[in-house]
């Protein structure tokens, strides 16, 4: 009767014991689960703020490099260095490869620049008169999914070779 | 004799999973779902980049291959006389369309009038 008994009691035990460790085990799986989607969306964000600034720091440059360009009466490009000729005076724009300088007689008045974002100037065309600037977005170290994103901007310039 | 000690009934353990992966599933579809708009966004910007590129090309008379766009974005240009007030110069139409990763067109269009080449005609 005494061994049934304790067969009994140590048969609940190891059941309890069982169920225990199946909840432990959900708990744990859903525990990550949840962990990983969490740290994933503080991630994304992050991603998403950075983006966000180097847009707004293409588009800021896109519309000063625009408007100069527009109120040029000549510019030419050579050496990463655009000179905007304007009756006020001169103005230059010195590419490096992840900053730009918008300098106004030689002092530097305003720059661009954000983390992974390089800037590649070139005057594409036999006429020299297009200057086309890729601001070229680089996925970040551990995104290995991501593409680098290209923004091409494109200028006319004026001057001689204009029509 | 009255129980004190009792585990989770298996209906219990299966609602508390079922609320937790509802919350889960909610996060994922509302992750997923920003990627989706982030990327239309990002989408529509490339196509007005695209054609701002393309009106540039055309007003320095570059070669087709100068501001070549992304190809997944497609541009076509309409070059047309203008006509009263506009008389003696060119308008030119430029479209670009892009296609998301679900297959929705994305649309920018964009219209210039320019001095025609020296020479061309």
């Amino acid at each position: 009767m005494m061994k049934i008994r304790r067969i009994v009691h140590s048969s609940a035990r190891g059941i309890f014991l069982v169920e225990q460790m199946a909840l432990l085990a959900a708990g744990l799986l859903l525990l990550m689960i949840c962990g990983r989607l969490f740290w994933n969306t503080l991630y994304v964000h992050r991603l998403a703020a950075q983006h966000a600034d180097r847009i707004a720091v293409v588009d800021h440059f896109n519309r000063q490099l625009q408007s100069d360009i527009a109120a040029s009466e000549f510019a030419f490009f050579s050496d990463d260095r655009l000179t905007l000729c304007r009756p006020e005076g001169e103005f230059a724009y010195h590419f490096s490869e992840s900053r730009v300088d918008r300098l106004v007689k030689g002092v530097i008045h305003e720059s661009w620049f954000a983390a992974r974002l390089r800037f590649s100037p070139s005057l594409p065309g036999p006429r020299g008169n297009l200057l086309v600037i890729d601001c070229i977005e680089d996925a970040p170290p551990k995104a290995t999914r991501l593409k680098p994103r290209i923004d091409r901007l494109a200028y006319a310039l004026p001057g001689e070779t204009a029509p | 004799m009255m129980r004190t000690h009792r585990a989770f009934l298996l209906v219990e353990v299966i609602g508390a999973s079922a609320i937790v992966m509802l919350a889960a599933a909610i996060t994922w579809y509302a992750l997923t779902q920003y990627a989706v708009v982030r990327d239309e966004i990002d989408l529509r910007r490339s196509v007005r980049l695209a054609a701002l590129a393309e009106i540039a090309r055309q007003q320095a008379f570059a070669p087709a291959s100068a501001a070549a766009v992304e190809t997944s974005i497609d541009v076509s240009v309409t070059i047309q006389p203008g006509v009263g007030a506009w008389s003696g110069l060119e308008r030119v139409a430029v479209r670009a369309v892009g296609r998301t990763r679900r297959g929705r067109l994305v649309e920018s269009q964009l219209a210039v009038y320019r001095v025609p080449m020296r020479g061309a005609e």
